[in-house]
């Protein structure tokens, strides 16, 4: 099923770029494909889950590769759903964007499914020059040329980082499988392979951008079409936080807890620095940026106690985040394709001009900084419950520190959109219906993932066990 | 006696001549330059370690071939994004590209 699910995706970005310059007029064509193809990734990733063993002495089959593939097809699912709301698609050409989101959603299973570092590297650079090309899509946009060029660099100095150590590593240990790493690390470890780990470390902190590899992410979020955003903000972070939990067990053998301390350090760094900078942005999409950031960091706190708790919260972390952030970046796809910046400043009295957008608009934000009954509050309850677990007291204190310290940022969103009177000329607000009852859904399965997790919870609970 | 330290020497001072082009040229199609050195440093590394250390030889040295495909791949869709940075900005310095901020 998994092989399946490889061929499918691959096939299907081909056809669909192929394809795409006969379909200019008809959008929806495209997206319907595309929404066929995620549609039947997922079911068949729901059926992987019973697989076992390794693919060619690459690819791990198990619950956890059918967990990525479930999760990524679903965000590939609303991405494709979402490219249909831009009246007329995007301007030059919506079949690649649906081709390009196919790969990078292929990338990041490939990335969780990995068990060797030479098809780790491959799905991580297939996964982000996707994600180059969505970012700097439209290309007379010129906060989008910019923002994809400084992400491209950025992300090009992340691999190479990544690349040497990986040759460091594989320097110590004569192999590239993550069996045999483990076998070479498992007893002691050397100056050399602890550099190459740390080295592999930073070139994953580029892309996971946790502080202080962040630089690139506020002008990425900015410059790129708010949907492709939400797409950048899920999909590779899903893949690398799932695929870091791999190499944590699976790879790293005897110096995983070395490795997990050094991601528990960067990720208190990154609530912190991050939940401080999120506070002086006037435009939503690099507010919500820093907030991937203090996420992000939240994701490596549960990450670096490497149990079987931690692992459980990221795997309900990446859930919640994912119905959370891609609601919110689908109404700003919405609003702007609706000629409404996404700025605090055009935000004003949104809520008081259309109800129900402001409705949903709290809904999303309010998961966003963890209002109990929302699945955001419990994404942040089981970190902390990991953290507890693990003795991590410091780290802890630090969090819940800064998880206050966020609903004062996130607070002004709100206060924006509720409490200001809207501007004089504040254009009508044209929200497209596919818009509206994709937010809908997804604030509908925000408020049950709040209120009863405990399905969601087992299924993840399974997926994660199979890890140890 | 060459030994494998002296390669990793070697790509390590590679690494650090790209990492230092990357931070201080202004120009980027010379930071693409320097990307492609810090990329060949890996590239080199993997394969001096494959002669030196792996019996079978093949995992680095395909690693390696595989290396400079994927950075040829990364130069074009980097050339690509110049280009169209060119186009918007008609300039490909880093103080054309530093428009937003915060």
């Amino acid at each position: 099923m998994t092989l399946a699910v490889i061929v499918l995706l691959a096939f299907g970005g081909l056809v669909l770029a192929l394809a795409a310059p006969n379909f200019d007029d008809r959008p929806g064509a495209l997206g319907a494909l595309s929404g066929t193809v995620f549609g039947a990734a997922l079911i068949l990733g729901l059926l992987a889950a019973g697989e076992e063993g390794v693919l060619y002495g690459a690819v791990q089959l198990g619950p956890l590769t059918a967990l990525a593939i479930v999760l990524l097809s679903l965000v590939g699912l609303l991405v494709a759903a979402g490219a249909t709301i831009r009246p007329g698609g995007f301007a030059l050409g919506s079949g690649e964007v649906h081709a390009l989101v196919m790969w990078g959603v292929l990338g990041g299973v490939l990335l969780v499914g990995s068990a060797h570092l030479l098809i780790f590297y491959l799905a991580l650079e297939l996964s982000a020059y996707s994600t180059y090309v969505l970012v700097g899509y439209d290309r007379e946009r010129r906060f989008g040329t910019e923002a994809a060029a400084k992400y491209m660099m950025l992300g090009a100095v992340g691999s190479a980082l990544l690349l040497f150590g990986m040759a460091l590593v594989y320097a110590e240990t004569g192999s590239l499988g993550y069996g045999g790493i483990a076998a070479g690390l498992a007893y002691q470890t050397s100056a050399l392979a602890l550099g190459g780990l740390a080295l592999m470390l930073v070139g994953l902190g580029f892309k996971l951008a946790w502080v202080p590899f962040h630089a690139w992410a506020p002008d990425a979020y900015q410059g790129a079409f708010p949907l492709m955003a939400g797409f950048l903000s899920t999909a590779p972070k899903t893949a690398l936080a799932l695929g870091l939990a791999v190499l944590l067990v699976r790879a790293f053998g005897g110096a995983g807890s070395v490795v997990a301390g050094w991601i528990g350090g960067l990720a208190l760094v990154s609530v912190v620095l991050g939940s401080l900078w999120a506070l002086l942005q006037t435009d939503l999409k690099r507010l919500l940026a820093y907030s991937t950031i203090v996420h992000m960091g939240f994701l490596g706190l549960a990450l670096s106690t490497a149990s079987l708790t931690g692992f459980t919260a990221v795997g309900y972390y990446l859930v919640a985040y994912i119905v959370t952030s891609l609601g919110l970046f689908l109404v700003l796809e919405a609003l702007e394709a609706g000629g409404i910046a996404s700025t605090l400043e055009a935000w004003k009295g949104l809520g008081r001009r259309h109800p129900l957008v402001g409705v949903l608009v709290a809904v999303f934000v309010l998961s966003l900084a963890g209002v109990p009954l929302l699945a955001g509050f419990l994404a942040k309850f089981y970190v902390f419950a990991a953290l507890a677990q693990a003795g991590a007291w410091a780290a802890l204190v630090v969090a819940v520190v800064m998880v206050v310290f966020g609903y004062y940022f996130y607070f002004r969103i709100l206060a924006a959109v509720f409490l200001d009177a809207p501007g004089e000329e504040a254009p009508a607000l044209d929200f497209s219906p596919t818009a509206l009852s994709l937010v809908i859904l997804l604030a509908l399965a925000v408020v049950a993932l709040g209120v009863w997790p405990q399905p969601v919870l087992d299924w993840l609970h399974v997926a994660v066990a199979s890890l140890f | 006696m060459v030994t494998l330290g002296h390669f990793l020497l070697l790509s390590g001072l590679l690494m650090a001549v790209g990492l230092y082009g990357v931070l201080t040229r202004r120009n980027l199609i010379a930071v693409l330059m320097s990307v492609e050195i810090l990329l060949n440093a890996a590239a080199l590394a993997f394969a001096s370690v494959a002669a030196f250390r792996d019996p079978h030889l093949f995992a680095g040295q395909v690693f390696a071939l595989f290396v400079i495909v994927v950075a040829a791949a990364e130069l074009s869709i980097g050339f690509a994004i110049l280009l169209n940075v060119y186009r918007t900005h008609g300039a490909v310095t880093d103080d054309a590209i530093s428009e937003m901020r915060g």
